[in-house]
């Protein structure tokens, strides 16, 4: 049993995979592991370190496969894409489409990471910082966060896959030229305006930044959220496939939903806004 | 002004035959032949297999693409993905599970390497009967 350890980086875990194709090695001989202890099986057998006689050869279209489902995390997240590679390089070319079981895996998570690059472009809210008055402050806090100028808008999402780093890219071309930063448990982007900076670590001044950052047009989102929340339409169950409840905490109308929902099952679909504007105070007409 | 409103779920059939005529290459009067409205009981797609059951079931290691898209059940992405998968090796029953095809209304128009449907010879009264959709059971009013 050999077992590496790749980081969760694509290119050093291609670099493992053409090593152990080379030699020849059996997917259920190899095992990917994130801690450096080794495995309850793990035998002594040492391998060259140089490439081995046997030569791959795959279509390109598998490596933009693997690529994408590579972003996927969860369990057999590395060992899954060398059985596809393993059994693609020696004739099977099945194993990377979606009727095989294991290609209907593989495109279970290309599917689970495109979708969540859809959610992190659907409920990102970024929010704008206030123009600090005092430029001396700025460059102090500049260079507090690691950065040389500050972002103008920050933003912080919960992804559950490692989207972060390519379906940000989606952003550049949104927002132009406008320095903006978004940061998550795991890892952080920001881009200055020239080009996107990628950390692995996301620095615990940038997650403080985008978590305490106050947006001013909170309170007239919601109320505009509030109104537009159509009862007489209201599906709570595909709305819930659409909008995952994970992702209600970090959305400032989250906390409305369910008091919207249950208001439009216990008789908003009949009266509408009628006791809203019951509420209101009349205006006196003088003739 | 009609005296009710028209259910919601006629809605939601107007926009299946609009997804039929845009991407699967199915005629506005193929769907509707005679007058009156969409069946709200049945799809557009399966209300048009039922009445062509001279050309199911379909053998889907051999059927045209174009052909397999109008299976009820089976979509033009799962026809893509049949399609590939099949120029690698014979498609098998197990494979249209995989691909989450809403099997229950495939099962009667498909032929596979090791599946032949039973019911090919139902009647295709017997068949909507069968498959179509019915309404939630609903609580009577207390007062009514």
């Amino acid at each position: 049993m050999i077992i590496l350890d790749c980081d969760d980086l694509f290119d050093t875990w291609r670099q493992q995979a053409r090593w152990l194709l080379s030699h020849q090695i059996n997917p259920d001989q190899v095992s990917w592991s994130v801690r450096e202890d080794a495995d309850l099986f793990a035998s002594d057998t040492h391998y060259p370190e140089n490439l081995g006689p046997f030569q791959a050869r795959v279509p390109l279209e598998l490596l933009t496969l693997l690529q994408n489902a590579a972003q996927y995390c969860g369990e057999q997240r590395w060992s899954l894409l060398y059985e596809v590679l393993w059994r693609v390089s020696h004739g099977d070319r099945t194993a990377m489409l979606a009727g095989d079981k294991l290609g209907s895996e593989l495109h279970r998570r290309l599917k689970q990471v495109s979708r969540e690059a859809h959610h992190l472009h659907a409920f990102l809210r970024f929010i704008a910082l206030p123009a600090d008055p005092a430029p001396k402050d700025l460059t102090v806090k500049a260079a507090l966060l690691d950065m040389q100028t500050l972002p103008e808008y920050v933003a912080w999402h919960e992804p559950a896959h490692d989207i972060l780093r390519t379906a940000s890219e989606h952003f550049i071309g949104r927002l132009g030229r406008h320095r903006w930063m978004i940061a998550t448990p795991k890892d952080a982007v920001f881009y200055d305006g020239q080009q996107l900076i990628h950390k692995r670590q996301c620095p615990d001044a940038w997650e403080s930044l985008a978590r305490n950052a106050d947006d001013p047009h909170g309170e007239l989102w919601l109320t505009y959220y509030s109104h537009i929340f159509n009862p007489a339409r209201l599906n709570p169950k595909v709305m819930q496939g659409h909008l995952p409840t994970r992702f209600w905490k970090n959305l400032p109308e989250g906390p409305l939903i369910p008091a919207l929902i249950s208001e439009a099952r216990t008789g908003k679909q009949r009266d509408g806004q009628a006791r809203q504007i019951a509420e209101r105070r009349g205006k006196v007409i003088r003739g | 002004m009609p005296l009710a409103a028209p259910p919601l779920l006629r809605e939601h059939r107007l926009y299946q035959a609009d997804f039929l005529l845009r991407s699967y290459g199915y005629k506005a009067n193929e769907l509707l032949s005679g007058p009156g409205d969409l069946a709200l009981d049945i799809d557009p797609k399966l209300a048009w297999a039922l009445e062509h059951r001279d050309a199911f079931p379909l053998d889907l290691n051999r059927a045209e693409p174009a052909m397999i898209a109008r299976i009820p059940g089976i979509g033009i992405r799962t026809t893509q993905r049949l399609v590939e998968l099949r120029r690698q090796r014979r498609i098998r029953y197990e494979d249209l599970t995989r691909l989450r095809c809403v099997l229950a209304k495939a099962k009667p128009f498909i032929i596979t390497s090791d599946y032949h449907p039973r019911q090919a010879e139902s009647t295709s009264v017997l068949l909507r009967e069968q498959l179509r959709d019915r309404p939630q059971p609903q609580q009577m009013a207390l007062w009514a």
